[in-house]
C-alpha cells in the first residue's frame, strides 16, 4: 500500500515541505486505487483501501493550515465520503460475525444475514462509485495537491 | 518545520486528553467514537513526525494508543451491533438486543477503568516529557 512515512526537511518550512511530499504520496495512493478498482476489489482489499485513506487523510489534516485552497477541502472531503462507504461495509461484515457468535441458528439469523449481507453490498457500490469520483478529482487540475 | 511538528502533535494529544476525560465520565457511542479518532490523528501525527521526537517515544506511545484502540473496538462493534439490528427492524428487547447490550455494557467498563487509570497517571503530561514537546 502507498508509503506514508516520509522524511521531512528540517530545513524547510512546513509548507514547502508540504507541496514537496504530499503531492507525490497523493498521486501514490490514486494509483493504487485505480489499479484495486480496475481489477474489482474484494472485500479485503477494500478494508485495506479503507485504511490507506483514513491515514492519508489524516496526513493531509496535519497540513491544513498550509493549503487554504478550496481543493484541498474538497480532497478531504472525497477521502472523507469513501471512509464512511467503506466504514459502512465493514461495520455490516463486522456485525454479521458478532451476531452470528451470539444467535443460535435459526430462520432469524439467516433472514438477518441476508439483511447484513445486502447491506455490505449496496455500501460496496457506493465505496467504488466514490472511489472513482476521489480519483477523477485526483488526476484534475494536473495533479491531487499542488 | 520541527516547531510545526511539535505544535500539531501537542494540539492533538491535548485534544486527546480532553476526549479520554469526557468518555471516562460518559462512555455513550459518541464519545467512543470522538475518541477513536482522537486517538487515530495523534498516532497518525507520531508517525508522520517520527523524526522529530526523541528516541522511540513516538513508538512506544503509539502501541499504548494501539490498546486502547482495541478497548474502543469492543464497545464500538457492540455499537454497530445494536445500530444494525435496529435497522434490520429487531425489537430492543429480542434476546439476541439484550446480549449484544450486556456486552456492550462490560466492554465500556473495562474502557472506563483504563481510562481512569490513563488520568490517574496523567499520561498527557507523561507524554509531553516523553516527545519533548
Amino acid at each position: 500500500m502507498t508509503r506514508l512515512h516520509t522524511e521531512w526537511n528540517e530545513r524547510s518550512s512546513p509548507s514547502v515541505n508540504a507541496r514537496r511530499r504530499l503531492p507525490r504520496m497523493m498521486s501514490e495512493y490514486f494509483a493504487e486505487v485505480r489499479a484495486a478498482l480496475a481489477e474489482k476489489p474484494s472485500p479485503s482489499r477494500l478494508h485495506q483501501i479503507r485504511l490507506a485513506s483514513k491515514k492519508i487523510r489524516y496526513t493531509l489534516e496535519l497540513f491544513r493550515s498550509c493549503y487554504g485552497a478550496a481543493g484541498f477541502e474538497a480532497h478531504l472531503k472525497a477521502l472523507k465520503n469513501v471512509q464512511t462507504s467503506l466504514g459502512d461495509v465493514n461495520d455490516a461484515v463486522a456485525a454479521s460475525r458478532l451476531l452470528g457468535e451470539l444467535m443460535p441458528h435459526s430462520p432469524s439469523r439467516r433472514a438477518l444475514q441476508a439483511f447484513l449481507k445486502q447491506r455490505a453490498a449496496k455500501k460496496r457500490n457506493l465505496a467504488r462509485i466514490g472511489l472513482s469520483a476521489s480519483t477523477r478529482l485526483g488526476k484534475s487540475a494536473g495533479g491531487p495537491i499542488s | 518545520m520541527r516547531e510545526f511538528a511539535r505544535l500539531q502533535t501537542a494540539t492533538l494529544l491535548l485534544r486527546l486528553a480532553a476526549q479520554v476525560k469526557q468518555t471516562a465520565e460518559s462512555s455513550d457511542a459518541e464519545a467512543v467514537h470522538d475518541l477513536r479518532v482522537a486517538v487515530r490523528r495523534l498516532s497518525r501525527a507520531l508517525r508522520s513526525f517520527a523524526q522529530f521526537f526523541p528516541g522511540k517515544s513516538w513508538k512506544r506511545i503509539r502501541k499504548r494508543l494501539s490498546g486502547l484502540m482495541n478497548l474502543t473496538a469492543a464497545v464500538r462493534d457492540n455499537d454497530v451491533a445494536l445500530e444494525l439490528l435496529e435497522k434490520a427492524g429487531i425489537s430492543k428487547r429480542a434476546r439476541v438486543a439484550l446480549a449484544v447490550e450486556k456486552r456492550r455494557r462490560e466492554a465500556a467498563a473495562n474502557l472506563r477503568r483504563e481510562l481512569h487509570a490513563w488520568l490517574t497517571r496523567n499520561f498527557a503530561h507523561e507524554w509531553r516529557g516523553e516527545l519533548e514537546l
